[in-house]
């Protein structure tokens, strides 16, 4: 028996093939006098990716090894708080929103107890090591609220 | 030549050059040893400062941070299995596993030796052949890219436990590698987002496929008090280099990298990104313990190490004949040539032979310096791999996301990671390998646009690809890498039933 989730993701690719192709459809065909197109080779890919999801729902069982977990709900919330900043460090600014990241990211990381040196010391270093990183680079940071 | 070149020599090796020589080196090994930023954003940021250089010395300093740049991100590939550079994703197959068998010392010291044997056979073969290997680049079309392209490719999914599931991340690498204007000034699948428009860049799936799916997987998998790596135990903290006569029986797979680097290097918008992968897997079909590769095996490591080192002499070939970059990098230097009023091309042999020399000479003498580099960034980056996760990740979050934003210095780059991960995160829940993703997203553009060119030139007829003897080489070899594994298993079987 094929494992369930091979299957799942043989349909989702198949959707995907489909978006494409249609995607590809849509692309300025080829100019008069041309064999080929900008739509040529999505297609070409389209339909390949098409025949291999075909496949992989179809195909016979495989053993599988352990599989890894996608997400927890700590990786969950990290991944969440990663938008936050990438949303919001125009706004805030480089060095608080970068700091509160490392903060939450090192708090994530820890179970039992939160120690001072991973929760604060280091994320505080990292953010001024980057930053100084910046600077030296001469990458211009946002104008913000803080920093 | 010979006294010209021992000239240009002594010149690189007056103390002000060899000052600029370790400092380039350095620079670019820190650069490209921190996930996200790159020796060409070295060599573009400091540029401008070589203005007041003489020609020679800013020569010297740009081609060792070329050198460096290709050897630094075997540092994090190896310890934290976070490539720092996309010519070290394939280092990461076979170095970290190393690592974390607590041999990380020996598999730098492996990287390193690959590096500078990597590097001096490719330096010998632009001092001495520039001109015939520009020559044959020339002879290098598009059909020949295209099937070169194929068949990188093609030996990449071989690899895979899952030859199905390895086909269709390289597929959905090559898909992804369509976002952005093509060949007909076409803007496809690009949704309005600037940094896409010039093709979905390859630094923020890099960052995000490796640095952030284990950031998010340190999270999933949390353990109180875990190390990153289980290698507390082990002594093995230090660059140890492998036994001399180790590394004289290794010579055939320290040669075939090399020469593979070379030849991929020097084909224009080829890489040490393609030649690391295509090192890696011819020397897997060539090895007689192909099944140790993928668990830290010396092979997994010197064959693409001495592939990603051996680019810079390739690739500064089409450049200083021809005037054609053969990476990125090169096609910056391009601005220190201007920037120096110096021609490429033809003038630059006949007028300026003495920067010429010192080009050479410098692309020889700065994989000494690799010694005393891989030494102290291990003491650095091997001691950051005993961290707690707590201590380390939020660290490599750190330089990820500076990175990340300093290319565009807007935050889409991370946003363009984060898909990233979340494609790293499904694809390892699914058993799906990133390889191929990664080198489908790098060939891509390569492989469109020969396939275009070729189509046009030959009126649509596909049989151009097999009429030119090389591009029909590389679809034969192609086909025999696609259904060796099949060959294999069906024989095996058939062994098995006879036997049993």
């Amino acid at each position: 028996m094929t494992s369930q989730l091979d299957r799942l993701a043989g349909i989702a690719l198949l959707a995907f093939s489909i978006g494409t192709l249609y995607a590809a459809s849509q692309l300025r065909p080829a100019p008069t006098g041309y064999p080929v197109g900008s739509s040529t080779f999505p297609t070409i890919l389209g339909w390949l990716l098409a025949g291999l999801s075909v496949w992989l729902i179809m195909r016979k069982a495989r053993a599988v090894e352990s599989r890894s977990r996608l997400l927890s709900w700590r990786a969950a919330v990290g991944f969440g708080l990663t938008i936050l900043y990438i949303v919001s460090f125009r706004q805030i600014g480089f060095l608080v929103c970068t700091f509160a990241l490392l903060v939450a990211y090192a708090a994530l990381l820890q179970k039992d107890r939160l120690r001072l040196i991973d929760t604060a010391l280091v994320p505080l270093v990292s953010t001024l090591a980057v930053f100084g990183l910046l600077r030296i680079l001469n990458v211009p940071l946002p104008r913000a609220l803080l920093l | 030549m010979l006294d010209a070149i021992i000239t240009a020599a002594s010149t690189v090796l007056q103390p002000e050059n060899l000052l600029a020589l370790t400092s380039g080196v350095l620079i670019g090994a820190i650069f490209s040893a921190i996930p996200g930023l790159t020796s060409t954003l070295a060599l573009a940021l400091l540029l401008p400062l070589t203005y007041s250089m003489p020609a020679d010395t800013a020569f010297v300093i740009m081609i060792g941070m070329m050198g460096g740049g290709l050897y630094g991100g075997l540092l994090t590939a190896t310890t934290l299995g976070i490539p720092g550079a996309p010519g070290s994703v394939a280092t990461t197959f076979d170095g970290h596993p190393m690592f974390r068998k607590g041999q990380g010392g020996l598999a730098i010291g492996w990287a390193t030796v690959a590096s500078i044997v990597g590097g001096t056979i490719s330096a010998i073969l632009l001092m001495f052949g520039a001109i015939q290997l520009a020559r044959v680049a020339l002879s290098f079309g598009p059909p020949e890219m295209f099937a070169l392209t194929i068949f990188g490719m093609v030996a990449v999914v071989s690899l895979s436990n899952d030859l199905t599931k390895g086909a269709v991340a390289g597929v959905v690498g090559l898909l992804l590698g369509t976002v952005g204007i093509d060949l007909l000034g076409t803007y496809r699948f690009d949704y309005g987002i600037r940094e896409m428009i010039g093709g979905m860049p390859l630094l923020p799936a890099v960052v995000g496929l490796f640095a952030l799916v284990k950031v998010f997987q340190s999270m999933s998998n949390l353990q109180p008090g875990r190390v990153t790596n289980e290698t507390q135990e082990f002594g093995d903290t230090r660059m140890r280099l492998p036994p001399l006569r180790d590394v004289l029986s290794k010579w055939k797979t320290l040669l075939r990298g090399s020469l593979i680097g070379t030849f991929i290097g020097f084909l224009p918008g080829a890489g040490g990104n393609i030649a690391s992968f295509t090192a890696y897997n011819v020397e897997k079909r060539f090895s007689k313990n192909a099944n140790e590769f993928g668990t830290g095996t010396p092979d997994g490591i010197i064959a693409p190490e001495s592939a990603n080192n051996a680019t810079p002499g390739g690739s500064l070939i089409p450049t200083i004949t021809l005037g054609i970059p053969g990476d990125q990098f090169t096609a910056v230097m391009l601005g220190g040539f201007i920037i120096h009023g110096l021609p490429v091309g033809p003038l630059l042999f006949r007028d300026h032979s003495d920067i010429i020399y010192v080009i050479f000479a410098t692309t020889f003498l700065m994989n000494f310096l690799f010694l005393p580099v891989g030494w102290f960034g291990s003491m650095v980056v091997v001691p950051l791999a005993r961290l707690r996760e707590s201590l380390l990740i939020p660290i490599i979050a750190a330089f990820s996301m500076a990175g990340l934003y300093s290319i565009a210095a807007t935050p889409s780059n991370i946003s363009i990671a984060m898909i990233f991960a979340v494609i790293g995160l499904v694809a390892a829940r699914l058993d799906f390998p990133v390889a191929p993703l990664i080198l489908g997203l790098i060939l891509s553009r390569l492989m469109e646009d020969g396939m275009s060119q070729s189509l046009i030139l030959s009126g649509g007829d596909w049989m151009i690809f097999l009429q030119r003897p090389i591009s029909l080489g590389f679809v034969v070899l192609a086909i025999a890498f696609l259904t060796a594994p099949t060959f294999i298993a069906w024989r095996t079987r058939i062994a098995k039933a006879k036997a049993g």
